[in-house]
């Protein structure tokens, strides 16, 4: 007790905090440059050109839009289970494929489509994702509930491998009107193309705003010389995001089944007790994780316009990173999440890096590890879906 | 008790045998032969009856994949586009020989296996496998050797004229350094219960190291280091760099819980192959007189070579690494790879002369070297499980609070079992980056990471004996099953179903919806799953340390 009174702590170890910090943000410096993070450029940047900034914020925000969706996904099936569904990414993968194939169908293969085309292709999107994530729960998950968490996700990750090899392979029936050129009904899986991995288009919903009266930049409008540009398909998805992060919201707090939901995440045994079927509400989850998948797909597919059977992983480490940074299991924090993560790689995209992007998100996600492991929104094991 | 006529184990044995059998054919055939007899006299009883039980099936079985032998060399052989390995004078010899010898593994097996005293039957069988590990490559040999004529002063080139007849040692080679993985993940998996989905990215990073201090890539680079380490330096140097990594990540990640691992190292194994991709042309700079600079000139750093001021800008810089404005430095050579990588050398160092260097193609010296490392890591994991720390990693799985009460740093020892899983996936790469001697970013994709689980989790987390088998059984079927079971298809469908029918698209669209080798995500996948689902423990269980206090 003396000796802690007599002797001060040392300077050195007042400032080696201090110094630890430095030392890391210049470690930082010094490699990260070769991954775009070049301070001085990204300023001087920023400072010549100021619109970029605000249009890149536009951007990263209608990107969020997407991310947010998917990360309901992850994290209410978090919230509930406590464990990630790792075939989530491919599940959003493969409604992106329903949406593109309904499109298709819809426009007869045509590379141009109406606004309808898109709002319609949400309905058997969703359809597609909810059945999927609800199947996948029932015959791959629910046995395993009471194992030990590794053999779960293990069993996630087999699913997610099965899903994606589906997703290669439904490519390859873009090979089928080639045979029968002749036959009609099957015109429309022309869109998949000749090759399984390559990129698939969607028909075009933009360009449907460009034609007389109504021009591409939502911002002509008020001003005809605008230098800014909104799209309607930014629009589109922002509003969509909007809406179905209220809705879900609803849902949770005031339904009978939302009510449930939380009961079960709380405390699974007790809920039991009240009578609730905890099974099926897990499986109501799932369905609801998949459904929102399906229409993250048809977003994603009207705003970026391709898919391919690859674009799983991306999304899903973006929409995991968001629903961990905004604490998981938390609706709000979700969608906080991913506007932090869409504007990222947003900006990221123009100033630093597109090739390191994906670098930086994952940079991100371990930093949120490490500082606050529970999310902006998260409490220690609190509030969950 | 009433027996049933055959139990699990050999029912698969002979099932799939013969469906390996079907697909490869030829002297093949042998080799099918030979494991169904050796699988059939490891489940055999362990009395006289179970002997001769063993011999008998073991004959049955050994026909079995002796007539799918026939009717690949009589009839599959001739559908189009189906690798023949038989040639036509010697169809009846590899059948003959396969049931003589298939019989006689099982009885030889099932015969080790009735030797009760435990620790004179575990040596006999270690004898029977290095006995059949070393013959394994001649016989492989065998059909080249054969059909090139009798070997005389006029022919003395008797050897390997095609590829084709090294279907086997080519596959064991790759698949001992799967194995050599799959026994680093079982540390990590097995041992320490924690889910690592980004396993290919230690591989990667070893086999970088490799490449870039074993080649001539780092011999033509602007540095004062103009030399090839070799490597046997170089492999410690990889493994090492492996460990690191895996303490980079590991350490931040570790103490969260178990399933946040399993994302950032999926995140991770995704970063790798971009950073080996994106690493050609590094440039570094003093960061903070790079900031002064560049807020007020206009010059990307990356860029130097297309810019008009870059002599002034190099100047008022501090310049670090790749300063030579037309070149900067090459890190990993970018999509182009680097090759080729020097192969091992023995001696040629320290002044002692050159004994033996190793020859890219020449298969079975690397055989041997690799055999020597599988056999040399599952020692050393042998040895490491019954340890202090092995013994704290089985404790840890089986109960983690007992293990923490017990005094077990649970964080530390995970992080443990984290590093040395890279190390081994780090020493893997090296001995592949090596053998292949050409590395790219493609070749480390998320499937390696699959495949090697799939291994771990078919074989048994935790049984080294298991994990082996599960990456032979996964790597065989990956790299030798679903290619023939094409071709076969191919060739079905083209002789059979569409001989009458000119529609050439129709025929491109069955076979590539009916290409096998494009469903092996989704097998390995179902792999994980059903194995999951039905036994979770994998074909070999581990012992848990209830059954160890019972023995």
């Amino acid at each position: 007790m003396e000796r802690a009174l007599n002797s001060p702590v040392p300077l050195s170890k007042r400032f080696w905090p201090v110094f630890r910090t430095i030392a890391i943000v210049y470690v930082i410096l010094l490699l990260g440059q070769q991954a775009g993070l070049e301070p001085g450029r990204i300023v001087r940047e920023m400072t010549d050109n100021p619109v970029i900034i605000v249009q890149q914020l536009i951007v990263g925000l209608a990107n969020a839009a997407i991310i947010t969706i998917v990360a309901l996904g992850y994290t209410m099936v978090y919230g509930i289970v406590e464990s990630i569904n790792f075939a989530h990414s491919s599940v959003f993968m493969l409604t992106t494929f329903v949406a593109l194939l309904t499109m298709s169908w819809l426009v007869n293969a045509e590379t141009k489509a109406p606004l309808w085309v898109a709002i319609v292709a949400f309905i058997p999107a969703m359809a597609a994702g909810g059945l999927i994530n609800g199947l996948v729960e029932r015959y791959a998950y629910r046995s395993l509930r009471k194992n030990a968490k590794i053999v779960g996700l293990i069993a996630g990750l087999g699913m997610d491998f099965v899903l994606q090899n589906i997703g290669l392979q439904i490519g390859a029936f873009g090979k089928l009107p080639n045979a029968y050129p002749n036959v009609e009904g099957i015109k429309f899986l022309k869109i998949l193309g000749n090759q399984n991995a390559s990129p698939k288009s969607f028909p075009a919903v933009n360009e449907f705003f460009s034609g007389p009266g109504i021009p591409v930049n939502v911002l002509e409008f008020i001003d005809p010389h605008a230098t800014l540009r909104i799209t309607p398909a930014d629009l589109l998805v922002i509003i969509t995001a909007v809406v179905l992060v209220f809705a879900l919201n609803w849902f949770v707090k005031n339904t009978r089944s939302g009510k449930a939901m939380r009961a079960v995440a709380q405390n699974p045994a007790a809920a039991s007790m009240m009578g609730i079927d905890v099974d099926r509400i897990i499986n109501l989850t799932y369905v609801i994780g998949g459904a929102l998948a399906g229409a993250a797909a048809v977003m994603f597919g009207v705003y970026n316009g391709t898919t391919s059977s690859s674009i799983g992983a991306t999304t899903g480490l973006n929409s995991f990173t968001a629903a961990v940074l905004g604490g998981v299991g938390n609706i709000q924090g979700a969608a906080l999440g991913a506007v932090f993560i869409g504007l990222l790689s947003s900006l990221s995209d123009q100033f630093i890096s597109s090739r390191w992007t994906n670098a930086w998100v994952f940079m991100t996600l371990v930093l949120v590890m490490l500082i606050k492991p529970t999310g902006i929104l998260g409490t220690e094991g609190g509030e969950k879906a | 008790m009433k027996q049933k006529l055959l139990n699990n184990t050999e029912a698969i044995a002979i099932g799939f045998m013969a469906v390996l059998a079907l697909v490869t054919g030829g002297w093949n055939t042998i080799v099918c032969a030979v494991i169904a007899g050796l699988l059939i006299g490891l489940s055999a009883n362990q009395n006289r009856d179970g002997i001769i039980r063993a011999g008998v099936l073991g004959a049955i079985a050994s026909i079995i994949t002796a007539i799918m032998g026939y009717i690949f060399n009589s009839w599959v052989s001739t559908l189009p586009g189906v690798d023949n390995q038989a040639p036509d004078h010697l169809t009846a010899y590899p059948l003959i020989l396969a049931v003589v010898i298939g019989t006689i593994t099982s009885l030889v097996v099932a015969w080790i296996h009735s030797i009760h005293e435990e620790a004179r039957r575990k040596q006999a069988f270690l004898i029977f496998m290095v006995v059949c590990a070393v013959i394994f490559p001649f016989f492989d040999q065998c059909p080249t050797l054969a059909w090139n004529g009798p070997i005389s002063i006029a022919n003395p080139t008797v050897g390997c004229t095609t590829s084709k007849a090294l279907l086997w040692v080519n596959a064991v080679i790759v698949t001992m350094i799967f194995a050599l993985q799959a026994l680093g993940l079982n540390i990590v998996a097995g041992y320490a219960g924690l889910l690592d989905l980004g396993y290919v990215a230690f591989f990667a990073i070893g086999a970088y190291t490799m490449g870039f201090l074993n080649s001539d890539h780092l011999v033509a680079q602007d540095t004062f280091l103009k030399t090839q380490f070799g490597f046997w330096l170089v492999v410690w140097g990889s493994a090492a760099a492996a460990a690191f990594f895996g303490l980079l990540l590991g350490a931040p990640t570790l103490p969260l819980r178990g399933d946040y691992l399993a994302i950032v190292t999926l995140g991770f194994g995704e970063i790798i192959p971009i950073a080996a991709k994106n690493l050609a042309e590094v440039r570094i700079f003093e960061p903070i007189s790079l900031f002064i600079n560049q807020l007020f000139s206009k010059a990307d750093a990356q860029s130097l070579d297309r810019m008009q001021n870059a002599e002034a800008f190099l100047k008022n810089t501090l310049c670090l690494v790749g300063c030579d404005p037309t070149r900067p430095f090459d890190f990993t050579a970018g999509t182009k790879g680097i090759s080729p990588i020097s192969p091992p050398v023995f001696g040629n160092i320290l002044g002692i002369p050159k004994i033996y260097a190793f020859v890219n193609g020449d298969y079975i010296p690397w055989y041997f070297l690799a055999l020597v490392l599988l056999a040399g890591s599952a020692f050393f994991i042998f040895r490491l499980r019954d340890s202090r720390v092995g013994r704290a990693w089985v404790s840890m799985r089986e109960d983690e609070l007992a293990a923490n009460a017990m005094g077990i740093d649970i964080v530390h020892t995970k992080l443990l079992a984290f590093i040395i899983g890279a190390m081994f996936s780090g020493f893997a790469g090296a001995f592949y980056a090596s053998y292949v001697s050409f590395i790219e970013p493609g070749s480390f994709a998320f499937d390696i990471s699959v495949t090697v689980l799939a291994m771990v989790i078919l074989g048994g987390t935790g049984n080294i004996t298991g994990v082996i088998l599960g990456a032979f059984i996964t790597r065989v079927v990956d790299l030798v099953v679903l290619e023939r079971l094409k071709q076969l298809i191919n060739g079905i469908t083209e002789k059979v179903f569409f001989s009458g029918i000119d529609n050439p698209a129709l025929v491109q669209f069955v076979q590539s919806i009916a290409d096998a080798t494009a469903y092996k995500v989704m097998l390995f996948g179902l792999i994980l799953v059903v194995m999951m689902k039905v036994r979770p423990q994998g074909l070999i269980p581990a012992e848990t340390a209830a059954q160890k206090r019972k023995a």
